[in-house]
């Protein structure tokens, strides 16, 4: 890296959420973002995602709501000039897009320096080949592997080293997975789809490591080669399962030192070979029988499993990479906050444990094949943080909110054997039960890890777990056996479940018994330092850590898992509630299980709680802060409600989807707010039919503002009765007025509350946050009080467009009446914008050719 | 075919080990200067002069030396013009540490002591060199050996520092 | 599982469950925050007669395996941990941690919440601790009483020499309570060794012809042994390349000069970013110390500082100026914690061949 100061740093962001797509680049972005400001070099962000946080609210200097495009990016790169490009934040998008500007000389003639990578570094991640290479010559063992680019050359391969064998697409346009393929049938589906999404219609077919174990290590490094480890993690699942779908604790659990040693040091030396500044994710395979293991993938831009680990350690992995970015080393490295001066440089351990448990989509798509396999299916995941496996893994599961017979199996399963022998070996999603079932049947552990392929140890916990509960059961109302459930992870939920009584009762009696919750910061020392990250879990011991927070406390309740539908944008609104809950000097504290939530940025809420949104897991929280309000979103409602029944001031947020899917055009609406006395209007919107885009878009764009002479007449006349049929709702907030067209006239049809969508467009429209507004019309302030930044409607002219993306293609549905393109199935959603609607159209389209809208 | 015998760790340890042991057999630095052999033996030369520095909080002068015009086995008309004799500082008095990559015959040392005795009297010259790979054609030895590799005469010995080369390593090239 | 005590000289009680022996005993407590290797740290002699506390909350979850010892027998006096996974999934099959501390007459006990005991001996120091059955007064007037004996390497360093024999370097190793660590970095460079008693004096050890001499790792005070072993790397460190590690670096530290002094708190773990003097990298160690060189009594015309912790600027290496003796106060093997410094090995058996000379 050369010495240059660097003045204005450019930012490519990961565009729209999807499946293995998350908040995380987007967090790193605001992370990185603000932390490099900080440091006086200037930010400009590009991103088209509707739902970014980076994108507002300042984290970036300039931002460009432009299409991810390399003549886009390279206009800007003209206009802007800046001096360095971070190629780190737009996931393998990002990475493919610069490489065109590499090739295109756009970096070259315009003097941009690619910061952290070297440029051959950008060839090896999107052609894994030549990464493959770049191992094999240091000496790492690789897969053997071969690029191809007919069925015949495939078939060629695998006569040599036999199914199953893995196919992965090369230069892949969108995040593809890989392939397992037993058969010539599979071979065929995979090749074809490899062949489709790949830049130069290859794809590599690569010998099948299916059972080993999967690892997967964090590390940084300075352009002085200082380099340390940031997180060990093992999968619970073996090789064969798509990393993202699943288990995966922190740190390993079932490697000895010597095998945690091999991939520290393999971890640092691929680092120092590429010579990467800033995070790199290696993932290996470890051959259970002999030690040897197998470099898989070299991953040096953020992703999920980096967001895990800063999660999971609190080590403050995006302000440090910021530093680095800038030029830093690790030991200059400067942190805000109350992070010790060489927090940078200490290797994090852990005094707890981190459990990661993927989300499903299938509880909206139905029809989705639950098995797993090398093609990720979870929407999202979270994490239960704990003492002991046990509690990790159980409030891991309890925070994916599923039905919590996915924590005990409290009915036997009727399959036959056959059933349970062929689940075991052909895994399915949330697999746990199975498995639980097992073991209830009498399987023999050694019989399971066998079959499953998954480490005999998570069976002896697994075992311990139902032991546990049995005792439960056996003993009602025993003060041992309730306090050692819980000290293993259980709730109040599961010991009423257990004794045929509400958790009240429970409740009460675990106050009675003293049997109370204790909460752990979650840092990077294990105690052996004072740090102060203000995150927190709870757990059963001896020492309480977390003391109430000072000041006007604000508890807001996270959106939890990213599921599909409204959990991406649930994300972004809940962010930026917490972002203007402190500018309205409340002390925000959130509490929430996902590792890839934009909301778990440590500068957005004062305190952090990684706790399951189980009732009595938010009344631990409570009775610590016992907060002056408590915010609650749509997914929560039935919480806030029990909350309200406490005496909590429970501020509840309805926001989320448009209630039903309009498809046909010219659906004009009108977008208001109000503060319960008085109404404004925002503007007008529109629907319209997603065919006005491309053909094959199956969900449908959403248009704001029109600036239609006739029908803002026509909205003049009806905005008497829009106020009255408002206000006529009683509660202040954000609400869309359906309008329909019956006699050549608009009339009032439905009134509903503005989608985060629409939020979100008419954000980025407007300039002011929708957010910001609802929540002080929330919080009882009048509309005169915090309209101050909302510009005259009649002067935006410019046109914003809005179109969800769907999962269809990544999770291989095919069937017409499913596929329906309704907003509960959405995944992300792009914005753009121009100065017609044929422009913002043709905006919203450039680069999004192949996506699924 | 060219074969690695020194990777950048190793290459890293004999530098270091270079630097304690001139520490040792000088008992300090007092009146050290490095005089680096061009090309690689420059940059060995600023790397040992870097860690004295790390290690005795001194700056330690570094000299370059192209000896090209010195050689004895170079054609006379070649040798016409003895350029390339960079001393910022005079030697006369000092303790001169030589820095080559490579000991083979000798003859490049002996253009070297050539060239050096030209700038005054030295208190005393000593030869650090990265390998030693056998082979004397001249009554020369080092004082300071990063390694010892035995090779046949007709083997090449390749250094490459990462300031030129992008990378450490010693390779034997036959 | 029986409800057991672990109890501290300042009166404090941790409520816990017993597994491993159900011996009553008595150790100082220290606490080690190494994320993985329980096998080697339990197993190291450092920790003679002392009470172990893992931060790390599982642990067992992989059994003891026959290539994780760093000595033949454990002489800690107790483990302590938050959950102990009393398993054995390890592919050998062999002894779960509960059987092999049974088998060794080591308590262990679990349940306790080690993070808070932490933060406490963060604060307080180390301090003498008990694996009770009943934490009542008698138990603690039996803590106060007991006097622990500062005899630590009498106890577990070898009585007798041993060969360890290779093809390459003669080595001697003298042996104040070695890990085997050392042993096994030396048989991977085919060093021949003999392991030497603590005791051995310089003549014994010359007459040997080694081409170089380690100072083993041991536990305790420096100032505990026979001045002696002074006397012997005062004799030795001019003659032949030596290389010392932690007790025998303060050892070393303390032959040429220098005083040692009690560190607080102390190094247990392999996370703290030490710097190498000389080149200015930050590297990664195993740590295992109570006790630390006194920059202050440094005579920096006779030893150079090498390596430096960056928490707190303890002396993690030292060399002498004029001969190729030098030490570390970290493991350089590693087992548990870091590999990256192994290469020190490579410095000493290149230092012991230069000053063997070329072999042509």
């Amino acid at each position: 890296m050369n010495n240059q100061v660097l003045q204005k740093v450019l930012i490519i962001g990961a565009g729209h959420n999807d499946i293995g797509r998350e908040g995380q680049h987007d967090a790193a972005v605001t992370q990185i973002g603000a932390t490099i400001r900080r440091l006086g070099i200037a930010v400009v962000l590009v991103d088209n995602n509707a739902y970014s946080v980076a994108a507002e609210n300042r984290f970036a200097d300039k931002v460009y709501i432009e299409p991810l495009t390399v003549a886009s990016l390279s206009r800007i790169i003209e206009i802007e000039q800046p001096d360095g490009l971070i190629p780190s934040l737009g996931g393998i998008q990002g990475v493919n897009l610069i490489q065109s500007l590499i090739s295109n000389n756009v970096l070259k003639n315009n003097n941009v320096r690619l910061l952290q990578w070297d440029q051959n570094t950008v060839d090896m991640i999107v052609n894994p080949a030549l990464m493959s290479n770049r191992l094999k010559a240091m000496h790492e063992p690789v897969i053997s592997s071969q690029v191809v680019a007919s069925e015949a050359e495939a078939m060629a391969v695998v006569r040599n080293v036999g199914f199953p064998v893995i196919v992965k697409s090369v230069a892949p346009r969108i995040e593809a997975s890989r392939q397992l393929c037993e058969d010539e049938d599979d071979l065929q589906r995979a090749l074809t789809m490899g062949f489709k999404v790949s830049g130069t219609k290859q794809c590599i077919v690569e010998q099948s490591i299916v059972g080993y174990k999967e690892l997967e290590f964090v590390a940084v490094r300075d352009h002085k080669d200082t380099a340390l480890l940031i997180s060990g993690m093992e999968n619970f699942d073996p090789v064969g399962i798509h990393s993202a779908d699943s288990i995966v604790f922190a740190p390993t659990q079932t490697i000895t030192d010597q095998e945690y040693q091999q991939f520290r040091v393999t971890t640092l030396k691929i680092m120092r070979n590429l010579h990467l500044s800033g995070s790199c994710h290696v993932q290996f395979a470890l051959d259970p029988t002999t030690q040897n293991y197998y470099v898989i993938k070299v991953t040096p831009y953020f992703d999920r499993t980096m967001a895990l680990a800063a999660r999971a350690t609190e080590y403050p992995l995006a302000q440090v990479v910021a530093n680095l970015i800038a030029g830093m080393s690790l030991a200059e490295v400067k942190l805000l906050g109350n992070y010790r001066k060489q927090t940078a440089l200490i290797e994090p351990v852990l005094d707890h444990i981190v459990c990661r448990i993927p989300a499903w989509p299938f509880n909206v798509l139905n029809k989705v094949s639950h098995q797993l396999d090398t093609v990720t299916e979870s929407t999202g995941s979270v994490i239960g943080i704990g003492r002991s496996t046990e509690e990790a893994l159980l409030k891991g599961l309890r925070s994916t909110d599923e039905s919590r017979y996915h924590v005990i199996a409290n009915q036997p399963q009727d399959y036959s054997e056959g059933e349970l022998i062929q689940r075991l070996i052909h895994p399915q999603a949330g697999r746990m039960l199975v498995l639980l079932e097992a073991l209830n049947r009498g399987y023999q552990i050694d019989e399971l890890a066998e079959l499953t392929k998954i480490d005999a140890f998570y069976f002896y916990k697994l075992s311990h777990i139902l032991e546990i509960e049995q005792a439960l059961r056996d003993r009602p109302f025993d003060v041992h056996a309730l306090g050692r459930a819980k000290y293993f992870g259980f709730t109040d939920e599961d010991a009423a479940d257990a004794w045929q009584t509400d958790t009240k009762q429970v409740r009460q009696f675990a106050l009675e018994n003293e049997i109370q919750p204790t909460f752990k910061e979650v840092e990077s020392t294990a105690g052996e330092f004072v740090e102060q990250t203000n995150t927190y879990y709870s757990t059963y011991e001896l020492d309480n850590e977390s003391q109430q927070q000072t000041g006007r406390r604000a508890v807001v309740i996270g959106t939890g898992a990213n599921r599909i539908g409204t959990n991406h944008g649930n994300d972004y609104m809940v962010s930026q509630l917490l972002f203007y809950l402190k500018k309205a000097d409340y002390q925000p504290i959130l509490i929430n299980a996902n590792p890839n939530s934009v909301a778990m940025t440590p500068q957005l809420a004062t305190k952090r709680y990684v706790e399951p949104k189980q009732y009595s897991d938010i009344l631990n929280v409570l009775d610590i802060e016992k907060p002056e309000i408590i915010l609650t979103t749509y997914h929560d409602y039935r919480l806030g409600q029990l909350l309200k029944s406490l005496d909590y001031q429970v501020i509840q947020i309805n926001n989320s989807l448009p209630r039903e899917q309009v498809k046909t055009n010219d659906s004009p609406a009108v977008e208001v707010i109000s503060d319960g006395t008085t109404v404004q209007i925002f503007g007008i919107s529109e629907i319209i039919a997603g065919n006005n885009l491309r053909a094959n878009v199956r969900g449908s764009i959403e248009v704001f503002p029109i600036q239609d002479k006739a029908e803002n007449q026509a909205i003049v006349a009806l905005s008497k009765e829009i106020e009255q049929r408002v206000l006529a709702l009683g509660l202040p907030g954000l609400y869309t007025v359906r309008l329909t067209i019956a006699d050549e006239q608009l009339k009032l049809a439905t009134i509903e509350p503005m989608s985060i969508a629409m939020m979100a467009l008419i954000s980025k429209a407007s300039g002011s946050s929708v957010t910001r507004l609802l929540l002080h019309v929330k919080l009882g302030e009048p509309l005169s009080k915090v309209m101050y930044d909302y510009p005259d409607s009649s002067k935006l002219k410019t046109i914003f467009v809005q179109a969800n993306t769907f999962p269809y293609n990544q999770l291989q549905m095919y069937d017409e009446n499913e596929i329906t393109g309704e907003p509960g199935h959405a995944t992300g959603s792009v914005i753009a914008h121009g100065e017609t609607l044929k422009a913002a159209l043709a905006a919203l389209n450039a680069g999004n050719e192949d996506t699924d809208f | 075919m060219q074969k690695e015998v020194v990777d950048s760790m190793a290459m890293k340890r004999a530098l270091t080990r270079i630097t304690y042991e001139i520490i040792e057999q000088n008992k300090g630095i007092k009146n050290v200067v490095l005089v680096g052999i061009k090309t690689r033996g420059v940059y060995l030369a600023q790397r040992i002069a870097a860690q004295l520095q790390q290690l005795e909080n001194t700056v330690i002068p570094v000299g370059e030396l192209d000896i090209t015009a010195f050689r004895d086995d170079q054609p006379l008309d070649q040798a016409s013009a003895p350029a390339g004799y960079q001393l910022a500082f005079t030697v006369a008095n000092k303790r001169v540490i030589l820095v080559d990559d490579v000991l083979f015959t000798g003859r490049t040392i002996r253009a070297a002591l050539d060239a050096l005795m030209g700038g005054g009297r030295p208190q005393s010259i000593a030869l650090a060199v990265l390998v030693d790979r056998g082979h004397r054609e001249l009554p020369i030895r080092a004082d300071f050996i990063g390694k010892n590799i035995p090779t046949a005469r007709q083997e090449r010995i390749k250094v490459a520092v990462k300031e030129i080369d992008g990378h450490d390593s010693i390779e034997i090239i036959n | 599982m029986a409800d057991r005590y672990l109890i501290l000289e300042d009166g404090s009680v941790y409520l816990g469950e017993g597994f491993g022996s159900p011996a009553v005993s008595t150790g100082e407590i220290v606490v080690n925050t190494s994320m993985t290797g329980y096998q080697e740290i339990i197993t190291n002699q450092i920790y003679h007669n002392q009470i172990i506390a893992f931060t790390q909350p599982t642990i067992g979850s992989y059994g003891i395996n026959h290539d994780s010892y760093e000595s033949i027998l454990p002489t800690v006096k107790g483990v302590v941990v938050r959950d102990v996974a009393s398993i054995s999934t390890n592919r050998q099959r062999r002894w779960s941690l509960d059987q092999y501390l049974k088998q060794q007459n080591i308590p262990g006990i679990s349940h306790i919440d080690t993070r808070h005991l932490a933060k406490q001996l963060r604060a307080s120091g180390p301090m003498k601790a008990s694996i009770v059955d009943v934490a009542d007064a008698h138990a603690f007037d039996q803590l106060g009483a007991t006097v622990l004996t500062n005899q630590q390497v009498a106890a577990v360093a070898t009585p007798k020499p041993f060969p360890n024999p290779g093809t390459g370097l003669n080595v001697v190793v003298i042996d104040f309570g070695l890990k085997h660590g050392i042993l096994r970095e030396l048989s991977k460079r085919a060093c021949n060794v003999t392991v030497l008693p603590y005791t051995a004096t310089t003549e014994e050890i010359i007459n040997l012809d080694p081409d170089g001499v380690v100072l083993s790792t041991g536990p305790g005070k420096p100032q505990d042994l026979p001045t002696s072993v002074i006397q012997m790397i005062q004799g030795i460190q001019t003659r032949v390349p030596m290389f010392a590690i932690g007790l025998g670096h303060e050892l070393f530290a303390m032959a040429n000069g220098a005083q040692i002094m009690k560190l607080s708190p102390e190094h247990h773990g392999a996370n703290h970013p030490i710097r190498e003097v000389i080149t200015n990298q930050i590297i990664y160690a195993s740590q295992g110390q109570g006790f630390a060189v006194d920059p202050a009594t440094i005579d920096r015309n006779k030893l150079i500082t090498t390596y430096v912790d960056l928490i707190d600027g303890t002396i993690q290496g030292l060399r002498f100026r004029d001969f190729p003796a030098f030490s570390v106060q970290f493991f350089p093997d590693g087992a548990p914690g870091p590999t990256e410094t192994r290469g020190i090995f490579d410095e000493f058996v290149e230092s012991m061949q230069q000053a063997r000379g070329p072999i042509w």
